[in-house]
């Protein structure tokens, strides 16, 4: 018999006037307060509990429900929002998401800065909260939880784009909402702004003003790729290509082209599955050439990547 | 598994004290609250009594909560510190009586909820349970939670008929719970590609119908319902196939010209990444013009696919070994929705009189609808060698494969 069962049962020997409920700090004992009108009544209710010392399956009374996303609304504004349900699990209480999704501002907010989501209770209804405290795994109920606070039910991490307060930024350059749950795949791609040359040896970046940014909870991996179409201005030569992440010494999509013959482009591509660091990561176009000038199109050079938020 | 043990019997008005815990005394009950919730969500049985309205009790003692019942006819609780919380009228209530995400997945497979191999000219659509059996159905006031069994939706071919599963349509699919036998239905079809007929609502994340519906479950004349707005639970959309009556799930595939993907079925819930590819056995042909064609002129070196909502990526890959002319450059690419163009950034490039491997890459999000991706190529000048396999399948295969979810 499940604890639901009981107390449906319980409540058929009534008149009930209040039932009180509590867990002992063992977290083993369970205490019923059954203000029954009469003994017979507590007689019954006793028999009850007694016809319920049955072993069962938890069941349905440990679901947990995350049936929230975690999404940009506007520069200025963050959401909670509800998908496939309208549940969210805090502290060992499953809550209803009020009719409009729950919000936040980006009242001071720092730029350029990794900020941790937290949904609670206030009391009467649901909240966010962004806070530079990381998560950890509930010792109690298994789900993500704010470090040493389990009133908060982790639910995403943004990061801050420029501006006095950070902004909330989603596009396809820069990925800066991660929700936890209920994830979908983005896209995230750049060509680069103008054609990029160097004459350095590999590895140096192109432009700092070419990459993707976002960010990951580093827990699956993303796909992501390169094309290109360099040119060398000489012959016999090598030139290179890769996408750097978060720098130009971890590359993945290495490509190395030998350029023996006429000073014509050469196509340059690789995709790579790739497992980027919890939170921020930014790639980059990396490349170089071991003679002479490289030099990459603008329209034909493209970092790409998919991933799920 | 959990226990419950009762222990002694007190008199009216005191405690009767239980444990739980499981058998293996690893406690799982954790918290007062989740108990609190899960008793308070489980309704009173008809007949029984209930809790009679009345005035706020006193504070229960330290670690309890009290229920009750006042004269408003809202349920209330009080913790020990006498703070009281109203626990009936909806909003942001702490009780359970929100929508549980359908379980299921939409197949043309009965009994497996996952398409994996091709399916083509199929007549029926199959609801299959998957992560569950369970569904929710908004009745007007609450959420039900139904447990289903597989649903089929038999697709119909006669054009005489309302709502008939016309050629390459779209129809969004959805759940009837029509009286307590829930079905199957199929939306009227698109306007267009990209663009519903009947537009959907959420409630609660669930998407419903916005306004009433005229729905086909079955293959009769007669088999339409008109059901009332917010009583179907969209659960997908899918689109037919060239003949009426019918749909398709191709994964593409090795022939002259390519074998085209067609992914025409969509899940708005349980989505799982699904790859198609398809490739050209010619072994080579040359193309002299610098407008974009479909690879080898062959529009079935294309994948098309549906989606009902505008969430998620794809990713695209075109790769084939390209000799360019000595007078001009030759490219691969991918396009979208298009045979004559390619998205920006998804060309790749094969320099005059080079023998290259150009590989095009593509990633995107599309709106909501029916699309198709096209492997494309060109000759910026002179006439450029294009290769299917050269004789080569197994090292020299040119290769178009997209992964989306669906």
């Amino acid at each position: 018999m499940d604890a639901g069962t009981l107390y449906r049962l319980l409540s058929t020997v009534a008149p009930i006037s209040s039932i009180s409920i509590g867990l002992a700090t063992d977290k083993l004992t369970w205490t019923v307060t059954y203000d029954g009108a009469d003994a017979g009544q507590i007689a019954a209710a006793e028999a009850l509990i007694a016809a319920a010392s049955t072993s069962e399956e938890i069941g349905t009374e440990s679901t947990q429900f995350f049936q929230v996303a975690l999404a940009v609304a506007s520069s200025a504004s963050l959401v909670l929002a509800k998908r496939y349900g309208n549940k969210i699990f805090i502290n060992g209480v499953n809550y209803l998401l009020p009719y409009q999704d729950v919000g936040i501002a980006n009242t001071g907010l720092t730029a350029a800065t990794l900020y941790y989501a937290y949904a609670y209770w206030t009391g009467t209804t649901v909240a966010l909260e962004l806070s530079t405290t990381g998560s950890g795994t509930s010792p109690i109920f298994g789900h993500e939880i704010k470090v040493g606070d389990a009133s908060r039910t982790y639910v995403g991490m943004i990061y801050t784009g420029a501006g006095t307060p950070g902004t909330f930024i989603d596009s396809e350059t820069q990925r800066f909402c991660a929700s936890y749950y209920n994830r979908v795949p983005k896209h995230c791609q750049r060509m680069l702004g103008t054609a990029r040359s160097t004459a350095s040896a590999p590895w140096v970046e192109l432009s700092s003003a070419d990459r993707i940014e976002f960010i990951t909870h580093g827990s699956e991996d993303a796909l992501c790729f390169l094309n290109s179409n360099p040119a060398l201005a000489v012959t016999a030569a090598t030139m290179s290509g890769a996408i750097g992440v978060n720098g130009t010494t971890t590359r993945t999509c290495e490509q190395n082209i030998n350029f023996g013959g006429a000073a014509l482009p050469l196509a340059m591509a690789a995709i790579r599955g790739y497992r980027f660091d919890h939170g921020y990561n930014y790639m980059t176009f990396v490349g170089g050439t071991t003679a002479s000038t490289v030099t990459y199109p603008a329209t034909q050079t493209a970092l790409g990547a998919m991933l799920r938020q | 598994m959990a226990t419950i043990t009762p222990h002694t019997t007190r008199a009216i008005g005191t405690v009767l004290t239980a444990s739980i815990y499981n058998a293996d005394h690893v406690n799982h009950v954790t918290n007062v609250n989740s108990l609190f919730t899960d008793l308070l969500a489980t309704p009173v049985a008809p007949g029984s009594s209930g809790f009679p309205e009345g005035a706020a009790p006193a504070t229960p003692a330290a670690n309890f909560v009290r229920l009750y019942a006042k004269t408003d006819g809202n349920l209330y609780q009080k913790d020990d510190a006498g703070l009281e919380t109203v626990l009936a009228g909806g909003g942001s209530a702490a009780v359970e009586v929100g929508p549980t995400t359908p379980q299921g997945r939409l197949s043309l497979v009965t009994g497996e909820p996952i398409v994996k191999t091709t399916q083509a000219a199929k007549t029926s659509i199959f609801y299959v349970p998957y992560i569950g059996a369970l569904a929710p159905f908004w009745d007007g006031t609450n959420w039900l939670l139904i447990k289903l069994a597989e649903l089929t939706l038999p697709l119909d071919s006669n054009s005489g008929h309302t709502g008939y599963h016309q050629a390459n349509k779209n129809f969004d699919l959805l759940l009837d719970y029509n009286a307590g036998t829930p079905r199957l239905v199929s939306s009227p079809a698109w306007t267009s590609d990209i663009a519903r007929a009947d537009a959907l609502m959420r409630k609660d994340g669930i998407r419903l119908n916005n306004a009433s519906m005229v729905v086909r479950f079955g293959t009769a004349a007669g088999d339409t319902a008109t059901i009332a707005a917010q009583r179907l639970t969209q659960i997908g959309t899918f689109r037919t196939s060239s003949t009426n009556g019918q749909t398709e799930f191709i994964f593409g595939g090795v022939a002259a010209g390519g074998t085209a993907g067609s992914l025409l079925l969509w899940n708005a819930y349980n989505r799982v990444p699904h790859k198609t590819r398809c490739s050209d056995s010619t072994d080579s042909w040359t193309y002299g013009s610098s407008t974009f064609r479909p690879s080898n002129n062959s529009p079935a070196m294309r994948h098309s696919f549906i989606t009902g909502e505008d969430t998620d990526a794809y990713l695209a890959i075109f790769s084939g070994r390209v000799q360019a002319s000595a007078s001009g450059a030759a490219f691969q690419g991918i396009g979208i929705d298009v045979t004559n163009a390619v998205e920006p950034g998804a060309a790749a490039f094969s320099p005059p009189s080079a023998d290259s491997l150009p590989v095009a890459t593509l990633v995107g999000t599309p709106i909501m609808g029916f699309h198709f991706l096209q492997a494309v190529e060109r000759s910026n000048a002179g006439t450029a060698t294009f290769y299917g396999d050269f004789t080569e399948p197994t090292v020299q295969q040119n290769s178009f494969a997209i992964m989306l979810w669906l």
